[in-house]
């Protein structure tokens, strides 16, 4: 490898570069047109690659993951676990969340009508189901659905987020079964709350649902709507009452 | 930022056996890394459902290190992530990526401009090892002996591969946007 190779080497990793390498190539290239048209072309060529990464997560990972870790008794720490998935069809995938405790509360009157948790629910869930049923709400211990109109479900996530998120966004989930709706594969959409600060990503496909939305973009049909509190990871499952 | 190491232990201090701070921890280092691991394992494996295969697992595996109050960070997550893509690509019966694949990989993003369809077309004729290592030094800004390290190779291999991949990338993309 004569001199002249060993710049152009250096040339495809400048960004990395420190020190002396930097003097040295630097100096190179004040004195080698090629070398100079080199890194220039390479410039170029990062500014063409850069975009490829902006590729958005899977839709619902994050869920899927805390779900997964939510799931896992606290004796198993350390064991061996699969994934569990985001398991909106499961009995006892999801449950409840504080969050949704204040949620529903701060709800009330916008077409929450049931309940229903998971009965292995960690103890501050368990409290705010408690405290739920006190309130009147009928709380199952099955699995985690709250029956809300589409337009409740807005409310809900507008009021309770008000303040902590910039935006709702929704996304198209095919074919999602549930208990909820006989086990039947339904459309729904899943709802991520997005915290101020946070980059707003919108998926493909994704309907962006702020405070001046209306109504009509959500869909007039079923639904499951999570929310999510994006900041702590929570979420909470939410089916749509009228549902078809 | 992927490329530097973040010690998603030290974030808050918590001591790392208390379950909610590792699942904090877990939230933390999702908000770093989810997006970029995504591009990663696109580029790796041309599919979606496997993309959220892998960034599962590998996110869960994340959590398990938080809970026995190991460090995680990115080399060590893109490490498991890459192992987990390996594992997919050798279920399919494709341990290196074919061109029928390499032809798949999908542009899921609302806007593909005819600049980065063709950067996209002429990754695709890159050889998957020329295409890692020129997405994770150009893209995720990491540094040879990171990605050697991720890799397994050693640093001078590693910039070897990149100025060839460059090289390589070069001659493709130029065709592409001739």
């Amino acid at each position: 490898m004569n001199r002249h190779d060993r710049y152009r080497r250096l040339v495809a990793r400048q960004a990395e570069l420190k020190g002396q390498d930097v003097r040295s190539l630097e100096a190179h290239l004040l004195a080698c047109s090629e070398c100079r048209e080199l890194a220039a072309g390479y410039d170029a060529q990062d500014a063409a690659l850069r975009p490829l990464g902006q590729v958005y997560p899977p839709t619902g990972l994050r869920a899927a993951v805390l779900a997964s870790v939510d799931q896992r008794p606290r004796a198993r720490r350390g064991a061996s676990w699969g994934k569990a998935g985001f398991s909106m069809g499961r009995p006892g995938g999801v449950w409840l969340t504080s969050a949704l405790a204040v949620a529903l509360l701060l709800a009330g009157g916008v077409g929450v009508t049931t309940l229903i948790s998971n009965s292995s629910s960690p103890p501050h869930v368990a409290r705010t189901q408690l405290a739920l049923a006190r309130k009147g709400y009928t709380v199952i211990p099955t699995h985690a659905h709250v029956l809300v109109g589409p337009q409740a479900a807005r409310q809900v996530a507008l009021a309770f987020f008000s303040g902590r998120v910039s935006a709702v966004t929704l996304a198209r989930v095919e074919n999602i079964r549930t208990p909820a709706f006989g086990n039947q594969g339904r459309l729904c959409w899943l709802v991520s709350i997005v915290p101020p600060g946070s980059p707003l990503v919108a998926p493909p496909g994704n309907t962006w649902l702020d405070a001046a939305a209306p109504s009509s973009a959500l869909s007039p049909t079923g639904y499951i709507v999570v929310f999510v509190d994006a900041k702590r990871g929570n979420f909470v499952l939410a089916s749509s009452a009228d549902s078809a | 930022m992927p490329g530097h190491d973040v010690n998603v232990a030290e974030i808050d201090g918590v001591h790392p056996s208390d379950k909610a701070s590792s699942r904090d921890r877990l939230v933390e280092l999702m908000n770093r890394y989810e997006h970029p691991l995504a591009g990663y394992l696109l580029v790796l494996l041309a599919d979606r459902d496997a993309v959220r295969d892998c960034s599962q697992e590998a996110f869960l595996r994340a959590y398990e290190n938080l809970e026995r109050g190991k460090v995680v960070n990115s080399q060590w997550l893109y490490k498991v992530a890459r192992n987990q893509a390996i594992d997919q690509l050798r279920h399919r019966g494709r341990v290196r990526v074919d061109d029928g694949v390499l032809r798949t990989i999908e542009a899921p993003e609302p806007v593909a401009s005819d600049r980065i369809t063709a950067v996209r077309r002429a990754m695709a004729m890159l050889s998957p090892d020329d295409r890692e290592i020129l997405y994770l030094f150009v893209v995720d800004r990491f540094e040879t002996a990171e990605i050697a390290t991720m890799l397994g190779i050693r640093a001078g291999a590693a910039r070897v591969r990149l100025h060839r991949a460059r090289e390589r990338f070069r001659a493709v993309y130029g065709k592409e946007v001739a």
